[in-house]
């Protein structure tokens, strides 16, 4: 799992900054990835990773986000190391009324054992 | 990109398993009905089987993105089946060399507390068992060669889905 979120911050970085800690007085907009849960079946099989990846905007308006959000998914659609599964997307505007988030929840496989 | 650990593969052909076709499959394994059970005239209960009736069927499904590759697979083709379904057989003490029951791949041998021993194939599907071995188990996907008895292509337009089925039997 550290290796797919070291890969994938690498990768979105060139999007837009992308972090898993957020550090203090980091400008907008940004990404975030969250993992959510591993299962490991078997010592020696593949786990099933759910994790998210967050745009967070605050640009006055939908049209930041939704480019940003476009540019994320089609990393995540040529990510060649793991398939990744948007298992959902979603926008939203948080209750600041200033912030906009779009969620990517995504599933995949990781081979090997674990880190 | 690895999506699945199953292959299916039409000889000559390749695989016909494509990019977000084949994520989160599903694969039942179980035995052709072709024995038959009779009882004896004392009631013992007998099973009238050849050894080369002792074969699969499959039903492999799934609902992802992208359709496979069938276009041009028909009733009657055969594919090489790369399972998804593990089979595992018991391993006693002391066992120097196990014989997996069909070609396969992806071999663990593995104790009764789940501590993974190294295995060696060798030929004619036997695998070579490390001195010390305590008992335990061997388990690996088979490799199948199937005929196509059937299959089912669905798409959810607008649910961005597309889902599909493909019933198996061992040739």
């Amino acid at each position: 799992m550290r290796e797919l979120l070291i890969n994938l911050s690498s990768l979105l970085s060139a999007v837009i900054p992308t972090y898993v800690h957020v550090p203090l007085k980091t400008p907008y907009p940004y990404i975030t990835l969250e993992p959510d849960l591993v299962l490991l079946g078997l010592p020696w099989g593949p786990r099933v990773a759910t994790f998210s990846i967050k745009i967070w905007s605050r640009y006055a308006g939908t049209i930041e986000i939704l480019k940003l959000a476009k540019e994320v998914e089609t990393v995540i659609q040529n990510y060649r190391n793991n398939s990744l599964k948007i298992r959902e997307s979603s926008l939203e505007l948080l209750k600041d009324g200033q912030t906009r988030l779009h969620t990517f929840k995504l599933k995949t496989r990781l081979l090997g054992r674990p880190e | 990109m690895m999506n699945t650990d199953l292959k299916l593969e039409v000889m000559g052909k390749g695989d016909l398993i494509s990019p977000f076709s084949a994520r989160e499959c599903h694969q039942t394994l179980t035995t052709i009905p072709q024995a038959v059970f009779r009882r004896t005239v004392n009631g013992d209960l007998k099973c009238i089987n050849s050894h080369g009736h002792q074969k699969f069927l499959s039903t492999i499904r799934c609902k992802d993105k992208a359709p496979p590759a069938f276009d041009g697979l028909w009733k009657g083709m055969t594919l090489k089946v790369g399972c998804i379904q593990p089979v595992t057989q018991p391993v006693n003490a002391g066992c120097l060399a196990v014989q997996m029951d069909r070609e396969g791949f992806d071999h663990h041998l593995f104790d009764y507390g789940s501590g993974v021993w190294p295995a060696t194939p060798s030929e004619n599907r036997w695998m070579s068992i490390s001195p010390g071995f305590p008992g335990g188990f061997m388990t690996y996907k088979p490799i199948l060669f199937m005929m196509v008895k059937n299959y089912a292509l669905e798409t959810d337009e607008w649910g961005l889905t597309v889902g599909w089925t493909l019933d198996l039997e061992e040739i």
